[in-house]
């Protein structure tokens, strides 16, 4: 048994001293008021008798309940045998990339596995993770070997790309400081091996090898145009491979040329045919002995949906919305603009509803005339996750209506401009926003503007991608909720400047559009959605389809030996081990005993009390 | 004398002078000693005080029923009693010692309290009476004087005496009682209250002053049960209220030689104040307040009859 403030105990000890005091000392009551004094005779205090306890056992309770919250406060635990095994931890890394796919070395690989749970010492915790795009913590450090046992058990590799370097990282992450040891089973693909990474002294790496596939044919690329489709095929193995390449077009195969593909090199077949504009292009291979998700590819031909853009105008001016529409008409029209205007004051639920199911990009010139239920709702959608949209602070905005509709997700307000210099021009203030980056050369155009009136924007926290030349902040990106907005303090229908005269409002209008259409986590969320198993494979989302096939990385199976492994690792010197007072602080907080004796200290004082009231003598007076 | 140590379940059927304390005023608490302790008297304990005819008055329980008159009675069907001139006139002085060392108290109430109280009852049996009641409270001087009278609304005027006063400072006995002799013009009746913690020569000496005026004095020595048992356990510092003085005391050693010279300082102070014409009655505070009462009218009785 050990305690966390054993000094606490020492005050448990003084407790006795009161007692020893109390027996060493005499008995001299407290000055007594007495009109007889006259009558009385001094004696010494040798004369007073001694203290006697009277009630050893109100004593005994009392002196117990003192014991009881010095010992409370000592935090005494009751040292873990295990505790020192949990200075040290076993991860099992198991590599679940695409390359592990291969038959015979997925088998291998959980047999290895298993065994290396098996060979972890009893006293030490075990961990099991599994490595691919991500790092999946299967089991943190526990000594229940049949729970780590039965998640290898279990565990099928998935499609993603690992690296050693991440499992590493991982692997420590879940030691948490511990030393110990980390055992990897893959098949230390050579596209996952790292030329150098961090290990700390404390921390062993055993590298697991299991035999990759011996032989893989994969399709690398899918191409085509107005004459012919054109497929690529790598052959990874040490053999030249003749194969037949199936070439498909909405699962109706349009050729199927034979190929021979020379050892660790690489072909194309080319099927003489115009590429279709729209479904689904399909090339397979057939690979029985190799890695089957790189066995096919598939690429989506539909054209790209166009960006749908909701413009909201004063209801006596939609003929604003003219610049915004003439500027998107004007770019490229391989990526479309859809414009539909509507007058605030006959933005409906119909009208959000259309928004919200073209997943479209809101341009908002004017609140005025809009019902407040109407702004309620289209604020709602604004905060929400597909909130996106552009406003211009025009005279047809009212500020009050604007914050009112961003409530309190955002900090920004709009706030009337006085006593800046006028007219100003527009400046690129961050060259790196996409909204500017993607302008290109064209950005030097934004000088040409002439503005003559601006709003102040205000409780800006960040994302200012323009000023003013006046220094005022003119475009700004910034969240809002869920959602996102890019705010420009000024008009964009010619009444506060003359943007939309300036070729550059051509460039901007759609920059700035496409900007707040991009999904990043569209993509993101159809590779979730796949679970990375099933590769390759077309996926629907809101944009239309969308092609997902497997890393061209996991399709070579060139493999490293452990000792290049183990010579990329750099010792970090940095110190591990967890001290001795933070395992009893831990284990100390684990037990809690001190509430159990706080508990009894609280049950002995109510003993004491009831022992103490039946036993309390009349009081007749008196000293 | 000495005032047995009562309680309310005594037998007296008298109140314990804790409940009494319960009372709410001084008033009622004087009026429920008095006609406690008269209650079951056959005779008035002033029969016979004078023989100089003064008034009639209407028959009150506990007076003689040898003073009745029976030719009004016979003329009347109303008892009435004849009253002497001694009877209606009789000055009193209550004298009410409120140094610090009356203050003290184990008991329910302190010894200045049961002396108020005492002092209360007893004025309120002589203005029943229709005697003149006067009122003297002292320290080391006279602090309050109310002089005695039977006029209208003087009983008012003790009670607000008696309510207004409280026990502090030191004792001295000479001054305060040569100021009630000089207050006297003729001679009468004077009831002190006291514990005597004075010199005890000043004390005897300033009684035998009041009685060589003529008047008949009457000592009532109010003691608390403690003062007299020293029932304290453990040793203490025990320090007089009044001079301040501290003596490191061990009761248990010594209980038996204090209360031998308590008794002997009661007894001296009885014999001498005995020799000097002086009436002492010893009063425990515990005891009820009729049981003091009583044992005075009795004396008196004895001493009149």
């Amino acid at each position: 048994m050990g305690f966390l403030t054993p000094l606490f105990l020492v005050a448990g000890l003084a407790a006795v001293v009161p007692l020893v005091l109390h027996l060493l000392s005499r008995d001299v009551g407290p000055v007594v008021s007495f009109p007889m004094v006259r009558f009385l005779r001094p004696t010494t205090v040798e004369q007073a008798r001694k203290r006697r306890p009277t009630d050893w056992l109100l004593l005994a309770l009392r002196m117990l309940a003192l014991l009881l919250l010095a010992l409370a406060f000592g935090r005494p635990f009751v040292e873990d045998p295990e505790a020192l095994a949990k200075t040290r931890g076993a991860v099992v890394a198991i590599d679940t990339s695409a390359s592990m796919k291969a038959p015979s070395t997925w088998a291998e690989a959980r047999t290895r596995a298993l065994a290396a749970i098996d060979a972890v010492p009893s006293q030490e915790a075990v961990a099991v993770i599994a490595y691919d795009d991500a790092v999946h913590v299967l089991q943190p450090l526990s000594a229940d070997r049949a729970s780590a046992r039965a998640q290898v058990e279990a565990l099928v590799p998935r499609a993603g790309h690992g690296t050693i370097d991440a499992a590493v990282r991982g692997a420590l992450d879940v030691l948490a400081s511990r030393e110990g040891r980390i055992t990897i089973v893959s098949d230390l693909q050579r596209s996952s091996v790292p030329t150098a990474f961090d290990v700390p002294e404390g921390v062993s790496v055993s590298l697991v090898a299991v035999p990759p596939a011996a032989a893989n044919l994969a399709v690398a690329s899918l191409d085509g145009d107005a004459t012919s489709i054109r497929a690529t095929i790598s052959n990874a193995g040490g053999d030249p491979r003749t194969v037949a390449v199936s070439v498909s077009h909405d699962d109706r195969e349009i050729g199927r040329p034979m190929l021979t593909i020379a050892p660790r090199a690489s072909a194309t077949a080319t099927v003489e045919t115009p590429q279709p504009r729209t479904g689904v292009l399909r090339v397979a291979v057939e690979d029985p002995g190799g890695l089957p998700d790189d066995d096919a590819r598939v690429r989506v031909l539909d054209p790209a949906p166009a960006i749908a853009v909701f413009v909201v105008t004063a209801p006596d001016r939609a003929r604003d919305a003219l610049f915004v529409e003439a500027a998107l008409g004007a770019v490229d029209p391989s990526v479309p603009f859809a414009v539909e205007t509507v007058t605030a004051d006959r933005v409906d639920a119909a009208a959000i509803d259309r928004l919200r199911q073209r997943d479209g990009v809101l341009v908002l010139m004017s609140t005025r005339g809009m019902p407040a239920e109407r702004r309620r709702t289209l604020a709602a959608w604004m905060q929400g996750r597909e909130g996106r949209t552009l406003v211009a602070v025009g005279p047809e905005i009212e500020a009050g209506a604007l914050s009112e509709m961003f409530g309190s997700a955002t900090t920004l307000r709009v706030r009337e401009a006085d006593a800046v210099p006028l007219p100003t021009a527009l400046v690129a203030a961050d060259v790196r926003h996409p909204i500017i980056a993607a302008l290109g050369d064209e950005r030097s155009g934004l000088d040409a503007a002439r503005v003559t009136r601006v709003v102040r924007l205000a409780g800006i926290e960040s994302g200012v991608v323009m000023r003013f030349a006046n220094g005022l902040p003119a475009l700004v990106d910034t969240p809002v909720g869920d959602g996102r907005i890019v705010v420009f303090a000024s008009d964009l229908s010619m009444q506060w400047n003359d943007l939309p005269r300036q070729p550059v409002m051509v460039g901007l209008t759609a920059s700035l559009i496409r900007e707040l259409a991009r999904r990043d986590e569209v993509v993101e969320a159809i590779g979730d959605a796949t679970g990375d198993l099933q590769r390759p494979r077309v996926v629907s989302g809101a944009r239309g389809r969308v092609a997902v096939n497997a890393d061209p990385a996991e399709s070579q199976i060139d493999v490293a030996a452990p000792a290049e492994v183990e010579a990329a690792i750099v010792r970090s010197g940095k110190q591990l081990g967890i001290p001795p007072a933070a395992i009893a602080r831990d284990t100390e907080r684990a037990q809690s005993w001190w509430r159990v004796a706080i508990l009894v200290m609280a049950l002995v004082l109510v003993i004491e009390s009831v022992v103490g009231a039946v036993r309390r003598a009349p009081v007749t007076g008196g000293a | 004398m000495v005032v047995p140590v009562a309680t309310a379940t005594s037998g007296h059927g008298f109140l314990d002078p804790g409940d009494l304390a319960r009372l709410a005023s001084l008033e009622l608490r004087a009026r429920v000693v008095v006609e406690g302790a008269l209650q079951g008297l056959h005779r008035s304990p002033f029969r016979g005080y004078s023989v100089e005819f003064a008034e009639y008055r209407p028959y009150l329980p506990g007076d003689d029923p040898s003073t009745i008159d029976w030719r009004i009675y016979a003329r009347s069907d109303r008892y009435y009693v004849k009253r002497f001139e001694l009877d209606t006139n009789l000055p009193c002085h209550l004298v009410v010692d409120a140094s610090g060392s009356m203050a003290f108290g184990t008991g329910a109430v302190t010894k200045f309290a049961y002396a108020t109280w005492l002092a209360a009852a007893f004025a309120y049996l002589l203005v029943q009476q229709r005697d003149a009641v006067g009122v003297i409270a002292f320290q080391t001087d006279v602090i309050a004087h109310v002089p005695p009278s039977t006029r209208r609304g003087q009983w008012n005027t003790l009670l607000a005496a008696l309510t207004n006063l409280s026990a502090a400072s030191t004792t001295s006995f000479q001054r305060p009682l040569q100021r009630v002799a000089e207050a006297m013009t003729r001679r009468g009746l004077v009831i002190v209250f006291s514990d005597l913690l004075d010199d005890d020569e000043e004390v005897v000496r300033g009684l035998r002053l009041l009685r060589a005026r003529g008047s008949e004095v009457v000592v009532f020595h109010i003691l608390d049960h403690a003062e007299v048992t020293l029932p304290y356990a453990r040793a203490s510092r025990f320090r007089d209220p009044e001079s301040g003085r501290e003596l490191l005391v061990s009761p248990g050693v010594i209980r038996d030689e204090y209360q031998r010279a308590v008794e002997l300082w009661c007894e001296t102070h009885r014999q001498r104040l005995r020799e000097a014409g002086v009436d002492y009655i010893r009063v425990d505070t515990s005891a009820p307040l009729e049981s003091a009462v009583l044992a005075w009218l009795a004396h008196r009785g004895r001493s009149i009859g």
